[in-house]
């Protein structure tokens, strides 16, 4: 009777054989996919978190002049227009221009950023008085 | 100042960012005054050298508003200055030096000494001036009074100076720089080892540096440390003698400040090896300048000494004859405990002085000198105005009490009785209470006593309401003495009594009466015979 049902259970062992173990690299693709993405995202917040962790010692210019524009409330454009007027005036440090009222002067601004004269005015008012 | 700008300068100041450093350093540049001056405190607070060294080569420049806003930076800037003061740039140097004198950077001193010991740097001379100013300074801030402004622990500080000055005096041979000697000196302690060891060897290079130092110095840290030294359990022999030639007035104020209180044993004994002072000489000029409650300490302060007798009695003279109330009645008591002469012609020629407390005090001694004359004195006293005198006279005829009158009345002969109860009367306020006991007393040989006393003493008419009661005395013999004293009481009542008496159941009172009553009116008659109607009786 067994014999008569073989078609039943010929290939019932045939998952627990050697040969059927080996597991194939496309196989873990997207496990691995997985991993690079979730580490990407760790990494990135990382360097986010760095870079606005301004309690960390340093000597980093840059990172100095985003803890300025964060502590008075700057928009992108502000910032921008700021490092661009340092830019303007060959500042050392773009931070430099938060102690520099003449940087901010409306009617001395140069030729280029003379469309932003609103702006200026607007930021040398904040940052000054 | 806007608040965008006061923003900007906490940011800058909390900042853990070096750059902030850099940023704050273009604002001392500023043309606008509020981010000058803002960045200032910002600035000192970063702890950073190149923005102390920034703020340092600006010092000239600030204002006086801006250097009060530097006052913060005490005692942070230490590395900046020290490259300062060291610094080729005279205008850095002279920056330096100003900021350490106005703000009293003592942590500098190390690098002053280090300046000052090369004697051929061209700075060595404004360092050492530097030093002397900042130890002088260091000085007031230890000894004098507290400072609620400075919060610096001036033990502390005075001990890392000194700590720097030991190490330059030891290398005194190779730099030869007698201010930092002195400047060594001023902050030292009686207790200093290095200090001890120079005293104790006069052939230490730095001897007579010290020496000329603790003599000649105003400073409060070395009149402190001489002053402890006193205080001490054994006093350097050295420290003491310059304790005995200093003659500056400050110095002097305060060694007698010991003497004005009860002197402290300690004091004494290191005193008592004092056998001179500078101050009593010439002529006791500097004494004689003194107030006199100092004088009166300088009195107690040479008695507690070794200076000769010889000496500590002109001492006593002068006072005596120049000096105030205080200082003569002092001297006055000093000389309680010498036994000479010339003590006792002190006494006798004080005896008058104008002050009752002086003459009290000498009025005390004459009895335990023994000296020729003074029981006149003393009864001469005790007629004194001035109770302080009386007391004092009394106390000097202490022995002539009723008591001891009484106790040695039978030893007596009868001159010895009349002389002594003149004394007794004077003397003892308490003789007439202790005549009324005696007169009191059971025993009839005691009361016929007391009335003898009575004659004696002339207390007669004070007492003869108690003499006229003991007319009714049981014993005959007490009742004649008493009719027989009664004449010497030239009263109404004595009279009636007496003629009472004449009726008396014994004949011999009765005679003594009779002879009484002759007495008192023939002395009656006598005074009723004035010269001059004043003298009548009222």
């Amino acid at each position: 009777m067994l014999l008569a049902q073989i078609s039943k259970w010929r290939h019932l062992g045939d998952g627990l054989h050697r040969s059927r173990g080996r597991v194939e690299l496309v196989d873990l693709l997207p496990y691995i996919l997985a991993a690079l993405l979730l580490t990407a995202i760790l990494f990135a917040l990382s360097m986010y978190h760095k870079r606005n962790d301004f309690s960390q010692p340093g000597n980093d210019p840059d990172k100095l002049f985003r803890e300025l524009s964060r502590a008075h409330n700057l928009d992108f454009s502000s910032r921008r227009l700021l490092r661009e007027l340092a830019l303007a005036y060959q500042l050392e440090q773009p931070a430099e221009v938060f102690l520099q009222p003449a940087a901010l002067r409306p009617d001395r601004l140069p030729d280029y950023l003379l469309s932003k004269q609103a702006e200026v005015r607007a930021l040398q008012q904040q940052l000054f008085g | 100042m806007s608040t965008g700008l006061q923003t900007t300068l906490e940011v800058l100041s909390k900042s853990r960012n070096e750059a902030a450093g850099t940023v704050l350093l273009t604002g001392l540049s500023s043309a606008t005054p509020a981010i000058c001056d803002g960045v200032l405190k910002p600035l000192i607070l970063r702890r950073k050298k190149r923005g102390h060294l920034e703020i340092l080569k600006r010092w000239h420049l600030f204002t006086d508003a801006q250097r009060e806003i530097l006052q913060e930076g005490r005692g942070r800037m230490s590395g900046a200055l020290r490259d300062a003061l060291l610094s080729e740039n005279k205008q850095l140097f002279h920056n330096a030096c100003e900021y350490v004198e106005i703000f009293c950077e003592y942590d500098s001193i190390p690098t002053l000494v280090a300046l000052a010991e090369n004697r051929d740097h061209p700075r060595a001379k404004g360092a050492t001036r530097l030093i002397q100013y900042l130890v002088a300074q260091l000085g007031e801030f230890v000894h004098g009074a507290e400072n609620s402004k400075d919060r610096r622990d001036p033990q502390a500080i005075r001990r890392f100076v000194l700590e720097s000055l030991e190490r330059s005096v030891e290398r005194f041979r190779r730099h030869k720089r007698i201010e930092l000697v002195e400047a060594f000196v001023n902050l030292g302690s009686h207790a200093n080892p290095l200090l001890n060891t120079i005293l104790g060897d006069p052939k230490h290079a730095c001897y007579l540096a010290v020496i000329n130092t603790l003599t000649t110095s105003p400073s409060l840290g070395v009149q402190e440390l001489l002053l402890t030294a006193l205080l001490g359990e054994t006093a350097s022999p050295n420290l003491l003698k310059v304790i005995s030639k200093r003659d500056d007035q400050p110095f002097i104020t305060r060694v007698l400040a010991f003497a004005k209180g009860s002197l402290a044993p300690q004091v004494a004994k290191n005193l008592s090896k004092i056998r001179s002072f500078a101050w009593l000489q010439p002529a006791w000029k500097t004494y004689l300048e003194l107030a006199d409650e100092d004088q009166a300490a300088a009195i107690k302060l040479l008695a507690a000494s070794g200076v000769k007798q010889d000496a500590f009695l002109d001492l006593l003279e002068v006072s005596l004859h120049q000096g105030g109330p205080l200082s003569r009645l002092t001297a006055c008591e000093m000389l309680s405990s010498i036994q000479c002469a010339q003590a006792n012609q002190l006494i006798l020629d004080t005896v008058y002085d104008d002050d009752p407390r002086v003459q009290a005090a000498c009025v005390r001694q004459l009895r335990e000198r023994h000296l020729g004359g003074s029981l006149p004195i003393l009864l001469q006293m005790i007629d004194s105005p001035h109770d302080v005198v009386q007391t004092a006279a009394r106390e000097a005829l202490s022995e002539f009490t009723f008591a001891n009158f009484i106790a040695g009345y039978e030893s007596m002969n009868d001159n010895a009785r009349r002389t002594t109860a003149v004394l007794v009367k004077k003397v003892d306020l308490q003789a007439i209470p202790g005549l009324l006991e005696e007169l009191a007393s059971p025993s009839p040989s005691r009361r016929i006593r007391g009335v003898e006393i009575a004659q004696l003493l002339g207390a007669v008419a004070e007492i003869t309401p108690t003499l006229i009661e003991l007319m009714a005395d049981k014993d005959h013999v007490v009742r004649c003495r008493v009719a027989e004293a009664l004449q010497h009481a030239p009263l109404p009542a004595a009279v009636a009594a007496l003629e009472t008496a004449l009726h008396d159941q014994n004949t011999t009172v009765q005679d003594t009466a009779r002879a009484s009553l002759t007495a008192l009116r023939q002395s009656e008659n006598h005074n009723h015979t004035p010269s001059s109607p004043a003298e009548a009786p009222s």
